[in-house]
């Protein structure tokens, strides 16, 4: 879907260029891969190639002569076969050119392990589209690339929604709901109306009470992609995260809809108030409700899938999307993907399993990546905004007073129903964590020049709230949340003991309610939790499926871990224990677990991992010399397949001890870091096989410096090129900014934009040093 | 706070049970509304069958049951009804109590105390491969799963926990195997209107 999104990026740059150019020319590219160079794939400045420094300065080199090559008509006959099958394939050529562009950015930022701890990879990507926006002006004199709100609305945004929505813990989410529902809908109104008259009462622009209310609203919504870019890279705990992070998702359906009847005031006058409240209440509830049904639709098909495995990850998607669309269609954002999960993993396949897993998450990151870039991009288009320092500062200084504000009021509210008080820290961490992002300006994009005529204004003000909270809050959230000693999200290992007793406890919980004669959360949730088993999962789970306990498959995982953290320890002697200090008695009672599980000989554990998986069900295996262990094993057999696959590694893990097969190994079992963990290799598909607790895009570098107390012998020459590169970038940068800075020396926006640049990459570099030396 | 003080006397013990639970007024007289609403026929205690028909379906029900009543005893008059419910108090912050007051009842201590106890039927000061078996896991999964995988899950348990190889989980032990359990919010209740 992406793929098709990105067509309607490029109708505009076609539409824009059509217009100019001599109107035989059929081909809609600036610079026609001038007429001379008879290269067909030759791509031109503006597409961006891989970052690569040289590239860039050669093919800035050439936009220079392209306004002159532009002017040229067509040629002759020769030309024309060129051109024909370049307009053939441009457009998929150029979509798939700035996915590169997008994933090698990637790469390269995550070439230092010290700079990208210290910043986050949405201010990366940012710069990086600034630099973009620059190169493309620079040869073609106008922009041709810019976020278009129908693609980020129907094609970047509903990857990112569906992948939160899908992989949120649901029990978390349900157990917080009453915080999140208020801060969403209550939050969001407050920020909303106070910032529209705060900005109204200081006179700015001339312009009137509607427009900036309908400014404030879109202002103030906190952006989901943001947040989920910052902050998990900050590991906050649990509660705090879905806390804001389901704040963000769900506060758009008030935004759009505060916008919605903002619009239609400025455009058709003040009408009746009372269809814009019923509204709003409906909004939230409405969407969330799409996304339920469509829930139960997934789970219901899913649940006859059984012979048509292969097509399973394809409902997921299909069904995830529709919902998203379908709550588009009645102008409600949905939190679409929630609930599903439950029933959905249980019935499709591991494979299934692992490949929706994978591709929603590989989708969502690069969706992330572009929209940012592309945020960047927009920035630097002059033509679209004007600037007014006043609107711009007092914007900056209301929002974050009125979020501050709120959140302090709504959870002075809020902890007197709460169970769990929220306490000043998280308040701070909230009120801090609300960053604007793409969201307010795919909104203010849309706005009609006719009607509201400030337009311009609003959205440079935007860009630059929205570059202040990703770029700045983004950075400086980190120290904060160390320096406030935020209790950090817990990586512990689950125990079986922990999953015993907290189903106990909510069964005594139950029963105490209901000697109280409390009608209380638990009560409900019991009676959901019998509701669900008599008739929703007899409903939607396959019938092998519905008749496994919970308490059993969660008994399995452990099993499974742990009888393979025995192989992985008594591998070969160059193994290295890092973190088992953590775990007291681990390895006393790894040898226990070595004497209970009736295997003695370590070949047969080997040939267990490497045994044909899924096509075999593991209940059919009536080898009498294996214990139920040996039957999970033979499931992990399955998932240590699919796992090895992708890096492309061969087929006895336990084997090869090269570095990255450690690092596989190290991802399946040892759960000593944080799960979001990723290092090099395809082996985020490993943990998310295994760590299902935490959804995870990001990479820190938590792995990395695992990886790096193992290879101590190469860390200083592997140092001095990782310092080398750091340095390289930000002079690459620095000079960069310099130049662009050079050209477009009059407009006060970019000399804001440009300085930052320039300061930023001069303090990065700084701050690397620094670090690297100490 | 002037009506529900004099209704408060009506309470038997009612100052005291203030003091020693934490509860507020609002909530121990409600409680006490409760406590007659069980108490069918105006005896002053209750005995575990009106207990029992309070609860839907639950695996830990009869446990719950059994910890009201004292061992030995068959019936369970308010204080004490009120002071096993005093486990359940969410816990405060404040940590400004001295040193010389008891323990309060809902301090996450106290809460580990109890839950072992549910599991403790026997009381005999741990939770032995039997008990946790028989009685815990067998009721809660119930049909599910078969004998041999309730007993590779208690086996599990037990080793996992038991750290000084006695083959059964003290209360210690069962302290830290609960360490990282945010305790507080998952034994506490809302006694709130």
């Amino acid at each position: 879907m992406l793929l098709f999104g990105l067509l309607l990026l490029l109708l505009p740059a076609g539409a824009d260029l059509s217009g100019s150019a001599a109107p035989l020319r059929g081909p809609v590219h600036a610079s026609p891969s001038a007429p001379p160079r008879l290269l067909l794939p030759q791509p031109a400045a503006e597409r961006g190639a891989p970052g690569v420094a040289s590239t860039r300065s050669a093919e800035s080199g050439d936009g220079q002569e392209e306004p002159a090559a532009a002017e040229h008509p067509h040629h002759g006959g020769g030309y024309r076969v060129v051109q024909w099958e370049w307009s053939y394939v441009q457009t998929p050529y150029v979509i798939a050119i700035w996915l590169l562009v997008a994933s090698v950015a990637k790469i390269l930022f995550h070439l230092s392990q010290r700079f990208t701890t210290v910043v986050p990879e949405s201010c990366m990507l940012i710069l990086l589209g600034l630099v973009l926006g620059g190169v493309v002006l620079l040869a073609s004199k106008r922009q041709l690339y810019q976020l278009d709100p129908a693609l980020f609305f129907l094609f970047l945004l509903p990857t990112i929604v569906g992948d939160a929505g899908y992989f949120m813990p649901a029990r978390l989410f349900f157990d917080n709901l009453g915080a999140i529902l208020t801060y969403a809908v209550v939050g969001t109104l407050w920020n909303a109306f106070c910032t529209g008259f705060c900005l109204y009462a200081a006179k700015l622009l001339g312009a009137d009470l509607m427009d900036f209310l309908l400014f404030g609203a879109l202002i103030s919504a906190v952006d989901p992609v943001a947040v989920l870019a910052v902050f998990e890279e900050v590991h906050v705990n649990e509660m705090l995260f879905i806390i804001v992070f389901g704040e963000s998702l769900l506060n758009d359906a008030v935004t759009v809809v505060l916008y919605k009847v903002y619009i239609s005031f400025v455009e058709v006058g003040p009408q009746n108030v009372q269809t814009a409240d019923y509204f709003k209440g409906v909004g939230d509830v409405g969407g969330t409700l799409v996304g339920l049904v469509f829930a139960v639709i997934l789970g219901f098909i899913t649940r006859f899938t059984k012979k048509v495995r292969i097509i399973e990850p394809l409902f997921v998607f299909l069904l995830v999307y529709l919902a998203y669309l379908t709550a588009e269609l009645f102008s409600l954002m949905t939190f679409c993907g929630i609930g599903a999960n439950k029933y959905v993993e249980a019935n499709i396949s591991q494979k299934s399993r692992t490949t929706v897993k994978y591709t929603m998450k590989t989708l969502a990151s690069i969706a992330e990546t572009i929209i940012f870039i592309f945020l960047g991009i927009s920035a630097v288009d002059k033509s679209k905004w004007a600037w007014d320092t006043g609107l711009v500062s007092c914007t900056l200084v209301f929002i974050l007073l009125f979020r501050a504000m709120g959140v302090v009021g709504q959870t002075w509210v809020l902890n007197r129903f709460r169970l769990v008080p929220l306490d000043k820290i998280d308040q701070v961490v909230m009120s801090y964590g609300g960053l604007r992002g793409a969201v307010a300006f795919a909104l203010v994009v849309l706005l009609d020049a006719e009607q509201v005529r400030a337009k311009d204004y609003f959205v440079a003000t935007t860009i630059v709230v929205v570059f202040f909270t990703v770029m700045f809050q983004g950075l400086t959230i980190k120290p904060l949340v160390k320096w406030l000693k935020v209790p950090r999200s817990t990586n512990r290992k689950p125990t079986i003991n922990e999953e015993i007793h907290e189903r106990a406890f909510d069964h005594i919980l139950t029963a105490v309610e209901d000697i109280a004669g409390l009608q209380g959360y638990h009560h409900w949730r019991d009676k959901w939790e019998q509701f669900d088993k008599n008739y929703l999962s007899k409903m939607l789970l396959r019938k092998s499926v519905y008749r496994k306990s919970e308490l059993w498959e969660a008994y399995q995982k452990i099993n499974i871990r742990d009888a393979i953290s025995v192989i992985d320890q008594v591998g070969g002697p160059d193994r290295v224990q890092t973190g088992s200090g953590s775990e007291t008695g681990r390895s006393s009672a790894d040898k226990r677990l070595q004497n209970q599980l009736q295997f003695s000989h370590q070949a047969e554990l080997y040939s267990v991992l490497v045994l044909v998986p899924d096509s075999r069900p593991p209940e059919s295996t009536q080898n009498q010399n294996w214990s139920q262990q040996a039957t999970g094993l033979n499931i992990i057999s399955g998932e240590t397949e699919e796992a090895c696959r992708p890096s492309g590694r061969s087929r006895k893990p336990s084997r090869t001890r090269t570095r990255s097969g450690f690092n596989l190994d190290r991802a399946l079992f040892m759960e000593q870091k944080p799960s979001r963990t990723r290092t090099r290799s395809g082996f985020n598909l490993d943990r998310a096989l295994f760590m299902e607790q935490k959804p995870s895009r990001k990479q820190i570098n938590g792995g990395g410096r695992d990886f790096c107390n193992l290879s101590k012998i190469c860390l200083p020459r592997r140092g001095s090129i990782l310092f080398c590169s750091i340095l390289f970038y930000s002079i690459l940068f620095y000079f960069l900014s310099l130049c662009s800075f050079l050209f477009v020396l009059f407009l006060n926006f970019f000399y804001f934009v440009l300085f930052y640049c320039f300061s930023s990459s001069l303090f990065y570099s700084v701050v690397l040093s620094v670090l690297y030396f100490l | 706070m002037g009506s529900s003080r004099s209704s408060l006397r009506r309470v038997p013990d009612g100052q005291q049970l203030l003091q020693e639970t934490g509860f507020s007024a609002a909530v121990l007289l409600r409680l006490h509304q409760r406590f007659q609403f069980l108490d069918k026929d105006s005896r002053g205690h209750l005995r575990s069958e009106d207990l029992e028909a309070e609860l839907s379906e639950n695996p830990m029900g009869d446990r719950i049951v059994g910890a009201f009543f004292q061992p030995g005893q068959e019936t369970v008059d308010f204080p004490s009804f009120v002071r096993v419910l005093a486990h359940f108090r969410p816990t405060e912050k404040n940590r400004t109590r001295g040193g010389e007051q008891p323990e309060p009842a809902n301090s996450r201590n106290r809460k580990l105390k109890f839950a072992f106890q549910l599991y403790d039927r026997d009381r005999d000061g741990k939770i032995s491969r039997t008990e946790l078996l028989q009685q815990v896991l067998r009721e809660m999964l119930g049909l599910q799963v078969t004998e041999e995988q309730l007993q590779s899950i208690a086996e599990r348990a037990i080793q996992e926990a038991d750290l000084d190889r006695d083959h059964a989980i003290c209360f210690d032990e069962f302290r830290k195997s609960l360490e990282k359990v945010n305790i507080d919010h998952k034994m506490s209740v809302r006694f709130l209107e």
